[in-house]
């Protein structure tokens, strides 16, 4: 008996874990508790953005409402997922959908993002990548350091894999490989593209003051900035100056000497030997130069990324 | 115009050829003569005393760097022009000396020096001190022989040529190139290309106060030695001719190359110059030398005593080198800050 009741209790508690992972349920939102940050202004159109996007749990990460994804997958990507979290101090979001009962991709990804308690930090830094199986598309929105993190180039080429395992339908491949990009970006550091930009206290990308020093590497790119022309025009004109003194020299030419008029060419052929064309391929995945373009969700809050269709 | 003495046919004093006004000055009664009028007195001297003909140029020798100077009789070197030993033998000509035209001095010693001034003065990184007048120890005007050879050339040239046409496709960038074999074959004429007969005089220092106009040059007359130096050839007319050639070649191959167009890569693979010389000439062209003398060492500096380009290597300053630089450096990065903080 005792030992039957044992068993059980096992099996309950495995099942009790297994659902952690499997779990898309959502929780009610009331109109007086909209459950939301509080920073978020509430209007008649926010609060209808609000009510059509689900509650879910903040701590799951990965929302297989269309039912992509294994058990056994979705708890891989949980554990990838809160890794990432500790290793770079910012949020990533996996959700995929069956409807959209939003507008497009880009707002229910970013509602989806804005309107639960996502993101580190007073910015909500954290990206988030939407499955959407109605529209077949693939959305990644940034927000708050996120946006600095990953410019449009970065967001380009994580879409390029992303977007390669899905048509194939490897969806779990594609959310793994979001992951996994992500995290080595992160590690790269913010792109020099967005040197001069920062996040300011409302989450928006704006450019940063000229004498504003947030690290070391912003002091060396200031210092970098302003040295590294002068010190090239310094020594060529150094170059130019040593120059000038030595004006003796070995000539070995008589061109001066050439009577005027008297050059006459008798013969002149030119012989087409072969012919070869190269090519090569223009990379853009080399540019990790320009910034990050960004939008606001309903929310009012700004956001980076992009999609594509698959 | 083997005899002919440099004194003033009016009052009898030494009477120096003045390159300012091409003329032979005296400084004592004021008189002025030109070539015509020196023949013309030459030859009444001539016949006044048929017996006495007498050949008044001298020649000196430095022991020191075995330098040879000639000069007519009423100038006198005092030291070596190139080493500024004191301690030069006057000795009677040996051989001869007859170079067949020169360039007179058109300018005169003063400019020489105005000219060093001018010159060392604007260079960024010269000492301070060195552009003192204290430091030119000697300026001497000295003809210097020269070898001149008027030749043609003629030759043939084969050059690989390419050329490249990029344009870029989808994400492709396509570079064509195309590869043709060519021959030039032709021919061309050097009228007075100059090779400097003496050792004693460098030949870089040479070449680059090169050139002079020949259109200016006259018919060798002693008289023209008066207040200047010259020098004796050193070097056989068939041993410095290899020079000319030389430089002939390369410009030869250079005009041959030239002829090539439309094509982005011009490599001459292979080339058969002959070059034929019609005549040569000995001529004497003037050189301002001058001797600075700063810590110690001697720096030569060269004008062109027709032209008035002045060549010499200006030491440079380490000090004033660092400090230039750095003041540019510093000016700079000012400009571009104050425009990144405030653009």
């Amino acid at each position: 008996m005792r030992k039957k009741s044992l068993i059980l209790l096992v099996i309950c508690i495995l099942m009790s874990f297994q659902t952690l992972y499997a779990s898309t349920s959502t929780y009610e939102r009331t109109e007086d508790n909209l459950q939301i940050w509080d920073n978020i202004n509430v209007n008649s159109r926010v609060k209808n953005a609000v009510l059509k996007t689900p509650k879910v749990d903040e701590k799951e990460k990965i929302y297989d409402f269309a039912n992509l994804f294994s058990d056994t997958e979705e708890e891989n990507l949980y554990k990838s997922a809160k890794e990432f979290i500790q290793d770079n101090n910012m949020d990533i979001v996996i959700v995929t959908i069956d409807e959209n009962n939003k507008y497009s991709a880009m707002e229910y990804a970013d509602d989806f993002y804005d309107y639960n308690y996502f993101g580190i930090g007073s910015t909500h830094d954290g990206l988030i990548m939407l499955i959407d199986m109605d529209n077949r598309k693939v959305w990644i929105s940034t927000t708050g350091k996120a946006i600095l993190m990953y410019n449009d180039s970065r967001i380009d080429n994580i879409l390029d894999v992303v977007q390669d395992k899905l048509i194939n339908k490897k969806y779990y491949l594609a959310a793994l490989n979001f992951i996994d990009y992500s995290d080595r970006y992160a590690k790269n550091g913010i792109p020099s593209g967005n040197s001069n930009m920062k996040i300011d206290d409302n989450g928006n990308y704006v450019k940063k003051g000229s004498l504003e020093f947030n690290s070391i590497s912003d002091v060396v790119y200031f210092v970098v900035g302003i040295t590294f022309i002068p010190t090239i025009v310094t020594i060529i004109l150094i170059i130019i100056g040593v120059c000038s003194h030595r004006n003796v020299k070995k000539e070995v030419f008589a061109k001066p000497y050439l009577k005027r008029g008297s050059i006459n060419i008798t013969l002149s052929k030119d012989r087409f030997v072969r012919t070869y064309t190269n090519r090569t391929r223009i990379s853009s995945s080399s540019n990790y130069g320009g910034g990050s373009s960004t939008h606001s969700g309903s929310s009012g809050t700004s956001h980076g990324g992009g999609g594509r269709s698959f | 115009m083997d005899v002919l003495d440099h004194e003033c046919p009016s009052c009898g004093a030494n009477i120096p050829f003045n390159p300012v006004t091409q003329k032979w000055d005296c400084k004592y009664c004021g008189a002025s003569y030109n070539l015509e009028d020196f023949k013309k007195y030459d030859n009444e001297i001539k016949e006044e005393n048929k017996k006495e003909e007498k050949i008044e140029i001298d020649e000196y020798e430095c022991p020191n760097c075995g330098a040879k100077v000639v000069t007519d009789s009423n100038t006198s070197a005092t030291s070596c022009v190139y080493c500024g030993s004191t301690t030069i033998i006057k000795n009677r000509l040996q051989g001869e000396f007859k170079p067949s035209k020169v360039i007179p001095f058109s300018q005169p010693k003063e400019r020489a020096i105005e000219e060093f001034y001018k010159f060392s003065k604007k260079k960024w990184f010269a000492p301070k001190e060195f552009c003192r007048r204290e430091n030119i120890q000697k300026v001497e005007g000295v003809y210097i022989p020269f070898w001149l050879y008027n030749c043609k050339s003629s030759g043939k040239i084969q050059a690989d040529l390419k050329r490249f046409t990029t344009w870029s496709s989808g994400d492709y960038r396509y570079t064509k190139v195309d590869i043709y074999d060519c021959v030039r074959e032709g021919n061309m004429e050097f009228i007075g290309v100059p090779v400097d007969g003496s050792t004693k005089f460098a030949d870089d220092i040479m070449d680059s106060i090169e050139p002079y106009d020949y259109e200016k040059m006259k018919g060798f007359s002693p008289s023209y030695l008066s207040g200047f130096l010259a020098e004796k050839y050193d070097v056989e007319m068939e041993d410095a001719y290899s020079r000319a050639k030389s430089r002939i070649n390369n410009s030869t191959i250079a005009e041959l190359k030239s002829n090539i167009s439309g094509f982005d890569v011009v490599t001459v693979r292979d080339s058969n110059i002959d070059i034929q010389r019609d005549s040569d000439e000995y001529v004497l062209l003037p050189v301002w030398m001058l001797n600075i003398m700063y810590k110690n060492k001697m720096y030569t500096f060269a004008m062109n005593g027709q032209t008035g380009k002045m060549v010499g290597n200006v030491p440079i300053s380490p000090k004033k080198l660092i400090l230039k630089a750095l003041i540019v450096e510093l000016l700079l990065t000012t400009i571009f800050a104050l425009i990144k903080i405030f653009i």
